[in-house]
């Protein structure tokens, strides 16, 4: 039976990823790589980690692995996230967000799901901007407007259903670019591995 | 597509914003599995999905050829239709293009345009007009010509002599008035039903086949957007609205059941149309309950706001000042095209709503032994909100208390109010601690007021029990309400003709926000620099649609323009102004007398039946079922 | 130049802290959050004085006196006293407008037994506790989606409520806790972010999300209606100022060159203030500016005009109050409270209307740490007294500041 609506971009193109990090800092801060899962850990080290340093490349791990909404594959197979268009600059990041499609209705989704996981995974200093790229979206002042209205985001972040798909396009995120990588950390909490290739709720 | 100058979302959702997701996909039903047998879905040539068991079946001879013996199951589709949308705190005011597709001028004109074309047999085009919409077409015609109103009966009569050229597709063109006429009787015994059954206090059993009488107060029933609103946002209140047919869904009834019938027809083989003031009227004809499974055709099939009708009638080429040659007749042969099976605009006195809570008051005061009368009281000084109080003059006692509760804010209060009165609805939390505080406030403020307790005074903790119950004990409760969504009811309802003259005036600024033009049409100057704008005069809620003068122009041709000719044999021409209201008791009497023959024509003697053609049913939409909802835009919306 | 020196910081929410409130009447503060409480706290204040107090003059001391654990389903967004500070009402996200009030506190003491009450004498004057329990009497349901603000009009008759609905609500304060809706306007096309009172009379303005804001009064001749759409159009004038907590940080210096561009739509008007005069109204925009609009006469459905635009912060405005003396505070989301100090010029006796001047006097920078300040409320219990600010941050912190002179 047809349950859902049909798909906004029925057939979208789809790129390679690019190898898994090419932050200069990874390979020094193994821990920085988990920093969004283990959040608790971020707690602890607080304090001896102030000021650490991120960078746009830090910023797009946290966001390449984020699932669309519409489709099983990461949001930097869409290229709807790209390195180039993240720059930070002390303790603002600006996001630069580029649609499959110039009337996307997913883009206010997908702009909710890159804040909440910057808002998760980010160390509360940092303001986040995002924007859609212009040019690629018919209404992306409107949305730029909504995605930076923070009572907005509050009100949806307690609306139990988009929660949850909010929460399905995050539960691959912490791959980081690195599917393996994410399955060992799962493993290790002992939960199984999210189930990729389909999203429960579509059809 | 072409709308009327009314339609914008805001008239479509009467208040009510879409919710998430549209639950139809959870709803739809999960075929029990007979077998663990696996199965896959095949697609044939003409779309059909079908189920096929990949194990032949058991009874499947090998000679069987057919679909079904070898285990392939033609699958229903899922099809998500108005009434599905009806019944569902969804999305439904969102999608109006659905509705606008289903039911607009443009379905009619391609009827009309098919009809002309076919050389088969087609149906039968009736079209039934609301007074409402009568008196608003005809407010805006001598507004736009600036001629006086045309009189409502010689409106409808030109509309009927026009539609019914066969260039147009002869249609039947009716009014209302005589569905409303059966509707305002079932209300009435209705109300007594209810009345007598509360009064019984229920002790005695209900000993008939039709379901149980309701309890008081009657909340009327023919507005479709409060209707709309109560089964989404108020659902404890639906057993208190009245469960008669509005006069639309009785017209249907009248229309598809009792005049096919006289004419030998079909249900399904009749078009049938309404011009209505609201459009969720639309909504309202595609209830489940007026729908026939049997002849699979629905009472009403096209619903037409008034704004909609007039675009039809121009697209057609309708001068509503060409007199048509039947016009001035006093009766009209009841099965021609040029006449009506029933009385035409029947005058009904009270409200321009449809008298529902006037009915009701008549019926009162003249069951009550002795003489009565009546006060009326504007809460607020409110036109749309007034109590009505029948008192017993002898002895003061209130023996009747209706309200005509018009608008979305007195529609707030008035839930509000009956949900205490009735205990329906619980908007207070009765812990004994509140009680004791309220008693103590009302103790306070009363002594503040001069501290004349003449009862003894009530112990706090004792008697908590009765003190939670507000001042209204010692007050008469509501027995009947008029309610309508729209601030002035039907006249004002939101497919009715916008304001001709004020329309011409108002222009949208560059925010898109309306101003009226100065009347010099020079001195801007100074609101514009300072980004002020002053507002036109007809912003304000209780003129929602339209400016209050012209309501009330809409108002006055709505009950003036009902003059009604003499049902005399005579065939001379009559000036009908002069004969209104003369015969008006000759004309109910003659409109009751069909009634009775149309409901035993219709039902017999068979109580049920009676009820299914003259009443229907409410249902609560539950909105908390989206858990496992489809992706839906109003999903993802935030 | 005066000071915002910190009073005290109290123990605050679990979860971001969206408006403080004190209460009129009463030494009492009040603050909602996400946690779904409101905390109340009561205070000692001893100043008198109409002046700035000195720095070592007594500091007062507030303590929590009770954290409401609400019905709201879901973030309660905004907190109001009604004027006789006997009546609370919150604002919920689950689209719901809840009215508190206080247990019978003249009921006999022993009905209090156990609960801890402040010092009851301050300066030979009874003060009523508060710490009696407060019950919900009663909740207005109504709106169809997240309510964003609550407030009382200045006599206490009306209750006025919006919501992202678009709509704006006036209630009407009835006997026995019971309301009456007596207005429900729809006239803005998205979010009403703000309410806020007219002082004195019964005139309401409301801010939106659709960078207007409306001004609406009760019209003899009829319903509710809005006799004013606002739109700002004053291009930003930027502030002089020698306040070091003003001058850009190394962080803001660092963002101008990601060149972040201002969003393209019109800005979210978050919040409103009204001068204490009432010829005033002060709205803080999403751009980080705030503009005062004055009103060009005396009858209640007298227009309004854009007088002054002023940049302000470095983020959106999210919180505006103005005291007795001209001293407006803002707050936003650059984690920064200014105190204004506004000043009307008369320019002589010509036609020329009085402008407004408006200068920062005093600032703190971080106030609460990294994160937004969301609201303000100055103390106006009594004429004069104290020079108390609360704040709340989406820290869930609440922090009570004293404008002090140096």
């Amino acid at each position: 039976m047809s349950s859902s609506r049909p798909l906004d971009n029925v057939n979208p193109t789809i790129f390679a990823p690019t190898s898994a990090s090419s932050s200069s800092r990874r390979p020094k801060n193994a821990r920085a790589l988990l920093w969004n899962d283990a959040l608790d850990n971020y707690e602890l080290d607080s304090s001896e980690e102030e000021r650490e340093e991120i960078d746009s490349q830090e910023i797009f791990d946290l966001l390449r692995s984020i699932t669309d909404p519409e489709h099983p594959v990461s949001l930097e197979q869409l290229r709807v996230v790209n390195p180039e268009d993240i720059h930070v600059a002390g303790n603002r990041v600006l996001v630069w967000l580029t649609p499959t499609i110039p009337h996307c209705s997913m883009s206010t989704l997908i702009g909710l799901s890159l804040r909440v996981r910057l808002l998760r995974a980010l160390p509360p200093r940092f303001r986040v901007d995002i924007r859609i790229k212009p040019g690629t979206h018919q209404s992306e002042h409107a949305v730029n407007k909504q995605l930076n209205d923070k009572e907005r985001v509050q009100a949806a972040l307690e609306n139990q259903h988009l929660l949850q798909v909010v929460e399905g396009c995050l539960a691959t995120a912490s791959q980081r670019g690195m599917p393996s990588l994410e399955v060992k950390a799962e493993e290790e909490q002992g939960s199984k591995p999210a189930a990729r290739g389909t999203m429960p709720w579509v059809a | 597509m072409a709308f009327s100058g009314a339609l914008t979302i805001t008239d479509l959702d009467d208040f009510l914003t879409p919710s998430q997701a549209c639950i139809i996909p959870v709803r739809g039903s999960v075929p029990g599995k007979q077998d663990d047998g696996s199965t896959e879905i095949q697609i044939d040539d003409s779309n059909t999905y079908y189920e096929v068991s990949t194990y032949p079946t058991s009874s499947a001879g090998p000679s069987s050829g057919s679909a079904k013996a070898l285990g392939k199951k033609a699958l229903e589709k899922a099809e998500i239709n108005l009434n599905d949308c009806l019944a569902c705190s969804g999305c439904i005011t969102s999608t109006e293009s659905m509705l606008i597709t289903l039911q607009s001028h443009n379905e009619v004109l391609s009827f009309i345009s098919e009809s002309a074309s076919s050389t088969t047999a087609v149906k039968t085009p009736v079209l039934s007009i609301s007074p409402q919409t009568l008196a608003s077409l005809s407010t805006s015609y001598a507004s736009s010509s600036s001629t006086p109103p045309i009189p409502l009966l010689i409106l409808l009569r030109r509309i009927r002599y026009f539609m019914a050229t066969s260039q147009n597709g002869k249609w039947r063109t009716w009014d209302t008035t005589f569905a409303r006429h059966l509707s305002l009787r079932e209300t009435v015994a209705e109300f007594q039903e209810r009345r007598q059954w509360s009064a019984k206090g229920k002790e005695v059993a209900w000993d008939s086949s039709s379901p149980e009488p309701g309890p008081l107060p009657v909340l009327a029933s023919a507005c479709p957007g409060w209707v709309c609103y109560a089964e989404k946002a108020q659902g404890d209140m639906l057993p208190l609205l009245s469960q008669t047919r509005s006069s639309q869904a009785v017209m249907g009834g009248l229309v598809k059941t009792w005049w096919a019938k006289m004419m030998d027809l079909s249900p399904s083989d009749i078009y049938h149309v309404t011009a209505m003031p609201c459009y969720d009227k639309k909504l309202e004809a595609s209830r489940s309950d007026f729908y026939s499974a049997a002849y699979s055709t629905r009472d009403v099939d096209c619903v037409l706001t008034t704004g909609e009708l007039d675009l039809l009638l121009s697209e057609l080429g309708f001068n509503p000042f060409t007199p048509s040659p039947e016009e001035h007749m006093t009766e009209l042969d009841a099965t021609s095209l040029a006449g009506s099976p029933w009385p035409e605009l029947l005058n009904h006195p009270g409200s321009s709503s449809g008298s529902y809570l006037a009915s009701i008051i008549d019926l009162v005061a003249a069951s009550h032994p002795s003489p009565t009368r009546l006060v009326t009281r504007e809460i607020r000084d409110s036109t749309d909100n007034v109590e009505y109080l029948l008192e017993e003059v002898s002895s003061g006692e209130i023996i009747f208390k209706g309200i005509k509760c018009y608008g979305f804010r007195n529609l707030q209060n008035l839930v509000r109010k009956v949900g205490k009165e009735t205990g329906l609805v619980k908007s207070v939390r009765t812990s004994s601690k509140l009680s004791a505080a309220l008693a103590a406030r009302r103790r306070k403020s009363r002594m503040a007021r001069g501290g004349e307790i003449t009862s003894t005074p009530t112990p706090i903790d004792s008697d908590a029990e009765s003190l939670t119950v507000p001042a209204v004990k010692d007050e008469k409760k509501v027995d009947f309400v008029e309610v309508m969504a729209c601030p002035s009811g039907c006249v004002n309802g939101g497919g009715q003709m916008k304001p001709v003259s004020s329309v011409a005036r108002k222009v949208l600024d560059e925010e898109g926000y309306e101003r009226p033009l100065p009347d010099d049409g020079t001195d801007l100057g100074m609101t514009v620099d300072s980004g002020i704008e002053k507002l036109p005069e007809d912003s304000h809620e209780g003129t929602r649609w339209s400016t209050k003068d012209w309501v009330a122009k809409v108002e006055a041709v709505y009950w003036n323009g009902l003059p009604t000719p003499p049902p005399s044999p005579k065939a001379d021409p009559v000036d009908l102004t002069v004969q209104r209201g003369k015969t008006e008791s000759e004309k109910h009497k003659l409109a009751d007398e069909l009634a009775h023959q149309v409901i035993n024509d219709v039902t017999g003697n068979d109580a049920a039946a009676r009820w299914e053609f003259l009443r229907t049913r409410f249902r609560k939409v539950e909105g908390d079922v989206l858990s496992n909802g489809g992706l839906t835009h109003e999903a993802v919306k935030w | 130049m005066p000071l915002l020196e910190l009073v005290q910081e109290l123990p605050g929410h679990s979860e971001p802290a969206w408006q403080v409130a004190f209460n009129p009447s009463r030494p009492l503060l009040a603050s909602c959050s996400t946690d779904k409480t409101v905390r109340l706290y009561s205070f000692d204040d001893r100043s008198f004085s109409d002046s700035l107090p000195a720095s070592d003059d007594p500091k007062p001391t507030f303590s929590l006196l009770s954290a409401i654990e609400t019905e709201h389903k879901r973030t309660i967004r905004s907190v109001a006293w009604g004027p006789d500070g006997r009546t609370l009402a919150t604002g919920s996200f689950d689209s719901s407008v809840g009215i508190w009030e206080e247990v019978d506190s003249d009921a006999p003491e022993d009905d209090s037994e156990g609960v801890f009450k402040p010092s009851t004498e301050i300066g030979g004057e009874k003060v009523v506790s508060g710490a009696g329990e407060w019950e919900c009497v009663t909740t207005l349901e109504g709106h169809e989606s997240e309510c964003k603000s609550v407030a009382f009009s200045s006599d206490g008759a009306l209750l006025a409520s919006c919501s992202r609905d678009k709509s704006v609500w006036v209630w009407e304060v009835q006997p026995d806790a019971d309301f009456e809706c007596i207005a429900v306007m729809m006239e803005h096309t998205q979010d009403v972010k703000c309410l806020a009172w007219h002082p004195k009379e019964e005139v309401l303005a409301s801010a939106s999300y659709d960078s207007h804001i409306h001004l609406m009064f009760d019209d003899p001749d009829g319903d509710w209606c809005i006799f004013q759409k606002l739109h700002p159009k004053l291009p930003s004038a930027r502030t002089q100022s020698s306040l070091p907590e003003l001058s850009p940080t190394a962080d803001e210096k660092a963002i101008e060159s990601l060149n972040i561009p201002p969003l393209e739509e019109d800005e979210t008007v978050w919040c409103l203030a009204w001068s204490p005069c009432g010829r005033y109204l002060a709205s803080g925009g999403d751009r980080g500016g705030i503009r005062i609009w004055r009103r060009k006469g005396n009858q209640p459905d007298s227009l309004f005009e854009e007088i002054l635009h002023t940049a302000a912060h470095s983020r959106s405005v999210f919180s505006l109050s103005w005291r007795k003396g001209g001293y407006l505070a803002s707050a936003g989301g650059d984690g920064k409270i200014i105190v204004w100090k506004t000043d009307v010029i008369e320019d002589g006796d010509g036609p020329v209307a009085p402008r407004l001047s408006m200068n920062p006097v005093a600032a703190v920078r971080e106030a609460h740490s990294v994160d937004d300040v969301n609201s303000l409320s100055w103390c106006s219990r009594e004429e004069g007294r104290g020079f108390l600010l609360a704040s709340c941050g989406d820290d869930g912190g609440v922090k009570v500041w004293r404008l002090v002179r140096d």
